[in-house]
């Protein structure tokens, strides 16, 4: 076990370093200087050479790349981001912790409602293979990943904000404004998790143990609650922590239609401004967030089920 | 069905079957897999949409009533009629006009995207597989680092970056998905490198190149069908996504994202502008989806029941 954890560790700070180097990186994939991304085409020209020089200067732009990369990485390692290039002065820091409890309430809402509503579908649509039931959750599940999360969102405010009247279009100003971002955030992470769990409950109730149980005389409740159930639920469980990344990008589309102040709207905003500094943060922080998330997940993964760990 | 029938002339899988005179089992294969593909009467369903979709995009004016740009301002916002069955958009243009118009931008990006995505990560995956070792490290670290960033943060990143085009939505996204196909090609060759074909074929003096090329790959292209078709909704879905934050395809081009975008705005005046393009989307994405279960079905031999 311990082997194992020390290889997966290792393997997730190289991943982080990869990670670290491709986001410092795509700023210096424009073809040109970087220097004009940050002024943008109106500083290109009004700005004279010497002032275009200084801002090169200031943002450290004239040194060799690792000299600038290693300076970067080691302000992002004590957790300052630099200073927004559009909010004159206010620094990253201070803009994302503004925006990121919105966002983990959010996500938090949208996977427990996920969770409870699939987990259960699922068991159902499982055991009751072929039935009215699992055709329902069938057919839920397909629109579900086949239907785009924004189209959705403009559906529910048309109908819920717009003719019904029950609910705020935008904004998160009352509890009432994070209905609907939670459903529609829910919804794809509700169809893919119950598609798993039906074919995992399947393929549990075709095992051996399964067919033991019944033949000591134990009953059918017994037999699905004490080894169908518990079985099926610890692959799905842990695919739950490899969603995170899924569920994040579909945050930023979410808060941009809900008009949501959190980490998805704050990105998106800085794309429209170019606003680099606050890109590349975000960037950095959401797939780091992914590869701890994957990594705790592996490991919880590695302690529950020894098979894994021994391979 | 173009797809299986590029796969029969396919010589990597010629060459072993006629050496041993099974040529007729290998035929058989292949037209199991399309008994076996008909047999699931949704992804039938999903072909013939498909083929719908793929006429509208290549003939669109013969479908279209109108222009996609000729816009009648004195009309903007107008409702549904029987001339213009999805009504008339912010700006005055026929929305059904639009709507087969996208069509062309929804396929051309999904195709290309995955074509390039598929290449990219049959090449990775097939050498981290093959060769193992260091280079196996080093491809597969690369491969864990770009699934690690969320897909749609990336992509806004690097067409922030790179300026939003049609050329630039390609791009990123056959940039940023190759990654799952590579780990699956991994997979595949990891298993297949100890099989007693490729002994054979090292024995008679077959070099590494040759033997991914003619032996490896076409023994993965079962998987990589069905994973690439499985995967084509998610990028229309991606590219839509792009258009819809205005960072895709640019107005005044007709695409199904951006019309969204556009219908977002009017959504309290105009709300009817709002529905058509993401029922396109939809049902695209479903008739991908459709086509690929029964792909699955048919030729990926782990998926069977």
């Amino acid at each position: 076990m311990l082997r194992y954890v020390i290889r997966r560790l290792l393997q997730g700070i190289v991943v982080i370093f990869l990670i670290s180097i491709a986001t410092f990186g795509i700023l210096h994939l424009t073809p040109g200087d970087p220097v004009y991304i940050l002024i943008g085409e109106t500083g290109k020209t009004q700005l004279t050479p010497q002032q275009i020089q200084q801002i090169r200067h200031y943002w450290g732009l004239d040194r060799p790349l690792y000299v600038q990369y290693f300076t970067w990485i080691g302000h992002m390692a004590h957790g300052s981001f630099g200073e927004s290039v559009i909010e004159l002065g206010t620094p990253v820091n201070t803009m994302i912790w503004r925006a990121a409890p919105v966002t983990f309430k959010l996500n938090l809402f949208a996977l427990i409602i996920a969770i409870g509503v699939a987990i259960p579908a699922g068991i159902a649509a499982g055991i009751k293979q072929y039935s009215i039931l699992d055709y329902i959750s069938n057919v839920g599940a397909t629109l579900g990943v086949s239907l785009p999360s924004f189209w959705i969102a403009l559906m529910v405010i048309i109908l819920f904000a717009l003719k019904l009247g029950w609910l705020p279009p935008f904004g998160v100003s009352s509890w009432k404004g994070y209905i609907l971002p939670v459903f529609v955030l829910s919804i794809e992470q509700m169809a893919i998790i119950t598609r798993l769990m039906r074919s995992t409950t399947i393929e549990t109730l075709g095992q051996d143990f399964v067919r033991t149980a019944r033949a000591k005389g134990l009953g059918e409740t017994a037999v699905l609650a004490r080894h169908v159930v518990r079985n099926s639920l610890l692959p799905v469980v842990t695919v739950i922590g490899y969603r995170l990344a899924f569920l994040l990008s579909g945050t930023i589309i979410v808060e941009t239609v809900f008009a949501v102040p959190g980490i998805g709207q704050l990105f998106v905003n800085s794309v429209y401004h170019l606003d680099y500094q606050v890109v590349q943060a975000i960037v950095l922080i959401l797939s780091v967030l992914v590869v701890l998330a994957n990594l705790v997940t592996d490991l919880i993964y590695a302690y529950v089920d020894p098979r894994i760990r021994l391979q | 069905m173009s797809i299986l029938g590029n796969k029969k002339s396919n010589p990597g899988t010629a060459a072993p079957a006629s050496v041993f005179g099974v040529e007729r089992a290998r035929r058989s294969e292949w037209s199991r897999g399309w008994h076996r593909f008909k047999r699931y009467k949704p992804s039938l369903i999903g072909l013939v949409f498909l083929i719908f979709l793929a006429i509208l995009s290549i003939i669109p004016g013969v479908f279209a009533p109108y222009q996609p740009n000729f816009a009648k301002p004195e009309l903007l916002g107008a409702p549904p009629s029987w001339s213009h069955p999805l009504g008339y958009d912010e700006i005055g243009r026929d929305e059904l006009s639009r709507i087969i118009y996208g069509t062309r931008i929804a396929l051309v990006v999904a195709l290309l995207a995955t074509a390039m995505a598929v290449t990219i990560g049959v090449i990775v995956g097939a050498t981290a597989g093959y060769f193992g070792g260091w280079i196996d490290s080093v491809l597969s670290r690369i491969v864990d680092t770009i699934m690690a960033f969320p897909t749609l943060a990336l992509l806004i990143a690097l067409v922030a970056v790179l300026g939003p085009s049609l050329k630039t939505t390609i791009v990123v996204i056959g940039a940023t998905v190759w990654a799952s196909y590579a780990r699956v090609a991994r997979g595949d060759v990891l298993s297949l490198r100890e099989r007693d074909f490729i002994l054979a074929a090292r024995a008679v003096g077959a070099n590494s190149t040759r033997i991914i090329v003619r032996h490896i790959v076409p023994n993965i292209a079962g998987p990589i069908i069905v994973l690439s078709t499985l995967a084509v909704g998610g990028i229309i879905i991606l590219e839509a996504a792009l258009s819809f934050l205005g960072l895709g395809v640019q107005p005044p081009t007709a695409d199904w994202g951006s019309m969204l975008a556009s219908a977002r705005g009017y959504v309290q005046i105009y709300p009817h502008i709002a529905i058509a393009p993401g029922v396109m989307i939809g049902l695209t994405v479903l008739a991908f989806n459709l086509i690929g279960d029964g792909l699955r079905d048919a030729l990926d031999p782990r998926g069977r029941d």
